[in-house]
């Protein structure tokens, strides 16, 4: 909020309203440039909130239209109705009837006091088109459903804010405002915040970035506010023609500046509102992660991050063609897939970074490619399709064995050549005394002697106990211990456990 | 309290209040941070093991339910079944790669009740002189190749 922006000490007095924790502070936009921060208790009506606006911006109540959720705010619903919470940014706009205006209309209309701030680039041709409040969308905990439930509520909720609800069906707005307010129903990952937040569901004019854009209708699923939305509305501005608008999600905590990008939808996370059980622990927690299996299973956020832990030290992640390096529903349910990976931050980041790592290194072996076997590299590595078995890492440009993924070789397979130790100088070292200091070749000789090769990706496995019947980690192949070929039942009936 | 123990604290609940037949849990046995149980189930009427009590072991780590139960006869009687080997060690795929965690103790107790019920000849496993030579004190060791889900 730039210069323009005015606080408004001693207007909670002018409502007639306590300052009390029912006393909310709200952000007039007309533009992006000129906005009014006003104090208001939740009690009072939107009628009442506009002559507030009014006066401290010079304009009369009646021009101003106020705008939440892509709906205007109808004069006699109480703030409270609307679940509006405090540092809520409104857009405003001066004109009743947007469409029926003519310049002429909107000249008289606010003609009568020019107040507007100057930084109002409309204002500088004169005519001051749009000098004007557009109040806001702070659609969180409106429009929302996202099931059949979620569905009727956001019904109901448009309803009340197109105006259509009669003080009679308005019968307990203190109940519709608790319910409002006790359930967010869009979380994201806040990159700011750096964890899971309630997110409000927003929207602009998808054509000029406009805040004050009326819809049509409220979404009622994730396509309604997808980029193909089937929603249109009508752009507020005089000077757009623009029908779409372009719903998005932040953070609910107050960031200043651009948060563009900074909040990563958490589809499959929602409020426990029919309180069911945790399918791990049992409990009843307040926010759940649903999959997407027909039954819908949940976990609380703790088992799922216990879930999807264990999984990842187990490497039981799945490469997804359409959604990426995820898991299923634990209870194992078909087509139950997480489908949005950021759901994985909840691991925490060390491990979000492992998990990264994996997936990276799943798809690089998935789609014909090889890691570079050099300690500390791993590099993804997609090698010529010819006869040559030499593979030269571009980043540490370790030179390695397309076929036994050891150091490159002349020869056949299976003869790893030893590191000569050349002793370019004769300080009096002996061989012993250099193979006792030998840190790389150490470790080489100790992956030698602790591991076999896994018979179909190569992969070096350790054995860390238990039966010969090995199932690699990697390529899920079973083989045997001994033979380092595929289990057979005579590895079982011979040497199962040595 | 972790949720092994919250979970375990559920199932204990459930299985003291309401327990199917032929199943109870032994609960002189618990531990705890109930990481071990013993439950003692019964043969079902007209099978080859009515009448016959057998005590299951239950081990949990911290990682329960994601990671399965040890589960494995123990006590004097071990039944003579095709894939029970005679050191107590179940062959059965829910208890290790077919483990969910929707599955609990109850429903483990209930499917090797039935493993039992659905017995025709009781008789060894082919290989239970080597396996119970050679193998690992952890049935969870053992990698088993489900062949056969008839018996």
């Amino acid at each position: 909020m730039a210069s323009n922006t005015v606080s408004n000490h001693g207007l909670a007095a002018t409502l007639d309203c306590d300052r009390h924790e029912n006393t909310i502070c709200l952000f007039i936009r007309f533009t992006a440039h000129t906005s009014y921060a006003v104090d208001v208790s939740v009690d009072v009506s939107v009628r009442d909130l506009k002559v507030a606006v009014a006066e401290k911006a010079g304009l009369s109540a009646d021009s101003i239209n106020l705008v939440l959720a892509g709906q205007k705010l109808q004069d006699t619903d109480l703030l409270k109705s609307y679940g509006i919470g405090s540092h809520t940014v409104l857009h405003a706009f001066c004109l009743t009837d947007q469409r029926a205006a003519t310049g002429d209309a909107r000249r008289s209309d606010t003609g009568v006091k020019t107040l507007h701030p100057v930084s109002d680039p409309s204002a500088t041709n004169g005519r001051r088109e749009r000098k004007d409040l557009e109040i806001t969308d702070d659609l969180h905990n409106l429009h929302g459903g996202l099931d059949s439930e979620l569905g009727n509520r956001g019904q109901h909720n448009l309803e009340r804010s197109t105006g259509d609800s009669t003080p009679q069906t308005r019968h307990s707005p203190n109940n519709a405002l608790n319910r409002l307010q006790g359930y967010y129903r869009f979380f994201v990952y806040c990159k700011l915040c750096d964890g899971i937040r309630p997110a409000k569901l927003r929207l602009v004019c998808a054509g000029c970035g406009n805040g004050a854009f009326l819809v049509d209708r409220g979404p009622a699923n994730w396509d309604d506010i997808s980029t193909s939305t089937t929603i249109s509305g009508q752009c507020t501005s005089k000077q757009c023609q623009c029908t779409q608008p372009k719903f998005y999600l932040r953070c609910c905590e107050r960031h200043e500046g651009d948060v563009d990008g900074t909040a990563v939808v958490l589809k499959h996370i929602n409020t426990n509102r029919r309180r069911v059980e945790c399918i791990a622990c049992g409990d009843i927690a307040s926010h759940v992660l649903i999959f997407p299996c027909g039954p819908g299973h949940v976990t609380c956020l703790n088992c799922f991050r216990q879930y999807s832990s264990v999984c990842l030290n187990e490497r039981r992640f799945t490469e997804h063609e359409r959604h990426g390096y995820t898991l299923p529903c634990p209870a194992g349910c078909q087509d139950s897939y997480i489908e949005e990976t950021h759901h994985f931050l909840l691991m925490g980041k060390e491990n979000y970074e492992r998990y990264k790592n994996f997936g990276a290194e799943e798809f690089v072996l998935q789609n014909g490619g090889v890691l570079c076997p050099a300690p500390g590299c791993g590099m993804g590595l997609f090698p010529e399709d010819d006869e040559t078995r030499l593979v030269k890492c571009g980043e540490c440009q370790f030179e390695s064995c397309k076929d036994c993924r050891a150091e490159y070789h002349t020869g056949s397979c299976g003869q790893m050549e030893h590191l000569a130790s050349s002793h370019a100088i004769d300080m009096g070292i002996t061989d012993e005394m250099a193979e006792r200091a030998c840190w790389e070749q150490q470790s080489l000789s100790l992956i030698e002697e602790t591991t076999k090769q896994c018979p179909n990706c190569q992969i070096k496995t350790e054995r860390s106990g238990g039966c010969m019947h090995m199932v690699c980690s990697r390529c899920e192949c079973e083989w045997c211990w001994i033979c380092v070929q595929p289990w057979t039942r005579d590895c079982m009936a011979q040497h199962w456990f040595g | 309290m972790t949720s092994m123990e919250k979970r375990l604290q559920k199932e204990l609940q459930a299985m003291t209040k309401d327990p199917p037949a032929g199943v109870s849990v032994n609960t002189n046995s618990l531990t705890s941070t109930l990481s071990e149980w013993i439950v003692d189930i019964e043969g079902a009427p007209n099978t080859l093991y009515e009448g016959e009590r057998f005590q299951l072991g239950f081990k949990f780590t911290s990682r329960y339910p994601f990671d399965s139960p040890q589960v494995m006869f123990i006590g004097p009687n071990i039944p003579v079944h095709p894939h029970v080997y005679s050191n107590g060690h179940i062959c059965l795929s829910i208890l290790t790669e077919d483990w969910s965690p929707a599955l609990s103790v109850q429903s483990v107790c209930l499917s090797i009740v039935s493993m039992l019920s659905s017995c025709k000849e009781k008789k060894l496993p082919p290989d239970n002189a080597i396996y119970v030579r050679t193998c690992s004190k952890d049935p969870k060791k053992t990698r088993w190749w489900y062949h056969d889900n008839s018996v």
